[in-house]
């Protein structure tokens, strides 16, 4: 298994009331809530725990992007990026930039130029993820037209795979974006290109593309291994069908983890936090997570409730996980928390039942302080991740980074500088 | 009332047409609204029994298909009058309801010799951001309504939107709802401005009224501000006691319909 540390970039300073006295988290946040020097603060402290998550060994770690957000401050996942890419070269981490939804980008060359940037400045450590881009920030932030954005996005990834790897200048004659002259300077380190892996919310459309471009498909929830898998259920046959093999690296999944000495500490330590998470953070008005003509009739009706249902309520929602306690979560294996032992048993369990290669692991949560999340990485590095990173050895993994012939990374200097005189 | 399908000239394109001949008249052709079609075109029982009346669905809305084939009014526009033609040869009279009124529009502005008159509903085409109106692909469907309707538990509102007990059914409907206002997306999302007013001289000879609703959350009635500007020949008026659906909720369109045919044929 491969673990990533990733990251939202909460804002930890949404009010008490934020529930009942406003409408959304996302889209239309009223901007008198935003404390920017506190966000100053929370920028630097999450920058800080990245850094030590790639220090304490985390295979990867990982940044997004998402807008008009008080549930995520992460406007620019390259940005971010950007500012981890120099100071992981002493580890051996990779960079995961789950984010740069092509569609928002005009034109999307732009995508292809900036992950490029950050796979030399990085010395080829890139692992690029392009979602579509959720509802709220790709139509609702964003103005991106919701009928044609899926085939927006797959013009989008196939100008930035081409400018990736054609050998000269060409010109792009697309729907959406029309180019004379394609010829980025530079191009990718890894050769081809980064690995990309493809996340989704669970639309058959995104499990499809994923396969088609061979590609692991990641899944987006908040709501644990146990309320997915049917949807991975759904990707494994979709993967036999297209005559695949059933190798656990071509999938992932986002879940939040939590360890403590023992499941009572982890609950003492984390629940008001993930309450806050669950309570504020994903307080979303239910129109901005899906614009109409984001996803397909296909895709709305595969989660219709069975005919004669009196109530369509689901357990897997952001409403309904507004009101559970930390036991309830833990339960419902929506939070992954407890003792080392318990984590690394869980863990497991769901990797093994899907077929689940990589965890994307979000162990800061809502208002979770720096020093909280710094305990969570070192219990997770020193006693569960120990115990799981040989699980599913026996299968080779395609899309992780691979050493480069011949190339030697340059030397970083350190931070604190000496003046020369 | 008679159904035709009219195969379109692109690969998977089609138009259902519902027809009223009477004798007389030039061809009214209806464009119904962002909501979809709710059975006859809804312009009273005198244009009905009277005028030869065709309610065109639009690709993505009614029962028409294609949709795919449009980014842009402009080129919905074209298509649209293809249709038309199949169906009149003579200069026609189009009716337009909130969407349908932005695409009559545009379909004037396309070809304004074969437009005898324009008569405009609630259209969308214009934006203020003093008088935003809702965003209608960003409200739940309990929140829009009493955008849409002055009474949105009454029998006009109940009779667009039932509320079966199934959760099934109502999650059909909602599915339904979905479609057709994200086929509306591609034409005024994330703004309703079709930059109508940049190709406004082209109907400087056509004659044209617009209806507003006095209470239409959707398309606001400040907005005629914006219509009698760019189209300063056009009559504009508000109609009292209708929000975003006046068609539905007073006779106005059915009259001006009446009243501008019985104009032109002068």
């Amino acid at each position: 298994m491969k673990f990533t540390y990733f990251h939202l970039m909460p804002f930890d300073g949404l009010p008490d009331d934020f529930t009942t006295n406003h409408r959304s988290v996302w889209v239309d946040i009223p901007p008198s809530l935003q404390d920017v020097p506190r966000i100053h603060r929370l920028y630097n402290e999450y920058l800080d725990e990245l850094e030590y998550a790639a220090t304490k060994g985390f295979d990867a770690i990982g940044v997004n992007e998402h807008h008009n957000s008080g549930y995520g401050l992460m406007c620019s996942p390259n940005m971010m990026g950007a500012a981890l890419a120099r100071r992981i070269t002493d580890t051996d981490a990779k960079l995961l930039v789950l984010g740069d939804a092509v569609c928002l980008y005009n034109p999307p060359i732009r995508v292809a130029e900036e992950l490029a940037m950050l796979d030399v400045i990085s010395g080829g450590r890139l692992i690029t993820g392009f979602p579509l881009g959720s509802s709220s920030d790709a139509n609702f932030a964003y103005g991106v037209k919701p009928a044609t954005m899926r085939e927006q996005h797959r013009e989008g990834i196939e100008l930035v795979l081409r400018a990736w790897t054609e050998p000269e200048v060409f010109s792009f004659n697309g729907r959406f974006t029309k180019l004379r002259y394609v010829n980025p300077w530079p191009k990718p380190l890894q050769n081809p290109h980064p690995p990309i892996w493809t996340p989704g919310s669970g639309s058959l459309e995104t499990m499809d593309f994923a396969i088609e471009m061979n590609s692991p498909f990641f899944l987006l929830s908040y709501f644990g291994a146990k309320f997915a898998t049917d949807n991975f259920r759904k990707y494994w046959d979709r993967v036999e069908k297209a005559g695949m093999d059933q190798n656990p690296y071509r999938t992932g999944m986002v879940q939040v983890v939590m360890v403590g000495d023992t499941d009572a500490e982890a609950k003492r330590l984390y629940e008001e936090h993930a309450k806050y998470f669950f309570q504020r953070c994903t307080h979303i008005y239910p129109a901005y997570t899906e614009a109409p003509g984001y996803k397909s009739v296909e895709s709305l009706k595969e989660v219709l409730p069975k005919p004669g249902a009196a109530s369509a309520s689901r357990a897997d929602s952001f409403a309904a996980a507004q009101k559970y306690s930390w036991d309830q979560m833990v339960d419902m294996g929506i939070i992954i928390g407890g003792s080392p032992d318990t984590v690394r048993e869980r863990l497991e369990a769901a990797g093994r039942e899907n077929s689940i290669g990589n965890w994307v692991l979000l162990m800061q949560l809502g208002s979770m302080p720096k020093d909280l999340a710094m305990y969570n990485i070192d219990l997770f590095t020193e006693k569960v991740m120990p115990g799981l990173s040989d699980v599913f050895s026996n299968h080779q993994h395609h899309w992780w980074p691979k050493p480069i012939a011949g190339f030697s990374p340059a030397e970083v200097a350190s931070v604190r500088r000496e003046v020369r005189v | 009332m008679t159904r035709q399908v009219i195969e379109g000239p692109l690969k998977g394109l089609s138009f259902v047409v519902d027809r009223t001949e009477n004798r007389g008249g030039p061809l009214v052709v209806f464009l119904h609204s962002a909501w979809g079609a709710f059975g006859d075109a809804p312009l009273g029982d005198q244009v009905m029994s009277t005028m030869d009346v065709a309610t065109l669905h639009i690709p993505g809305w009614g029962l028409s298909k294609g949709i795919e084939h449009f980014d842009d009014i402009s080129e919905l526009a074209l298509a649209m009058w293809w249709a038309v033609e199949q169906l009149s040869s003579e200069p026609v009279v189009l009716v337009g309801h909130c969407l349908g009124g932005a695409l009559a529009t545009e379909m004037a502005i396309t070809q304004p010799l074969k437009v005898r008159g324009l008569v405009l509903s609630n259209p969308f085409g214009f934006f203020n951001s003093v008088y935003p109106g809702a965003d209608i692909f960003g409200l739940l469907p309990k929140d829009v309504m009493h955008h849409v309707y002055m009474d949105p538990a009454g029998s006009i509102a109940t009779a667009h939107y039932p509320s079966p007990s199934d959760a099934y059914e109502r999650g059909l409907m909602a599915i339904r709802r979905v479609e057709v206002l994200g086929a509306a997306s591609r034409f005024i999302f994330p703004l309703p401005d079709t930059n109508i007013a940049k190709r406004a001289y082209r109907l400087a000879t056509v004659p044209m009224t617009v209806l507003f609703g006095e209470k239409d959350g959707i398309v606001p009635s400040e907005l005629a501000y914006e219509w009698s500007t760019a189209f300063p020949h056009a009559q504009v008026k508000t109609i009292a006691q209708t929000a975003h659906m006046t068609p539905y909720e007073s006779g106005a369109l059915g009259t001006e319909v009446s009243l501008l045919v019985a104009a032109a044929a002068m």
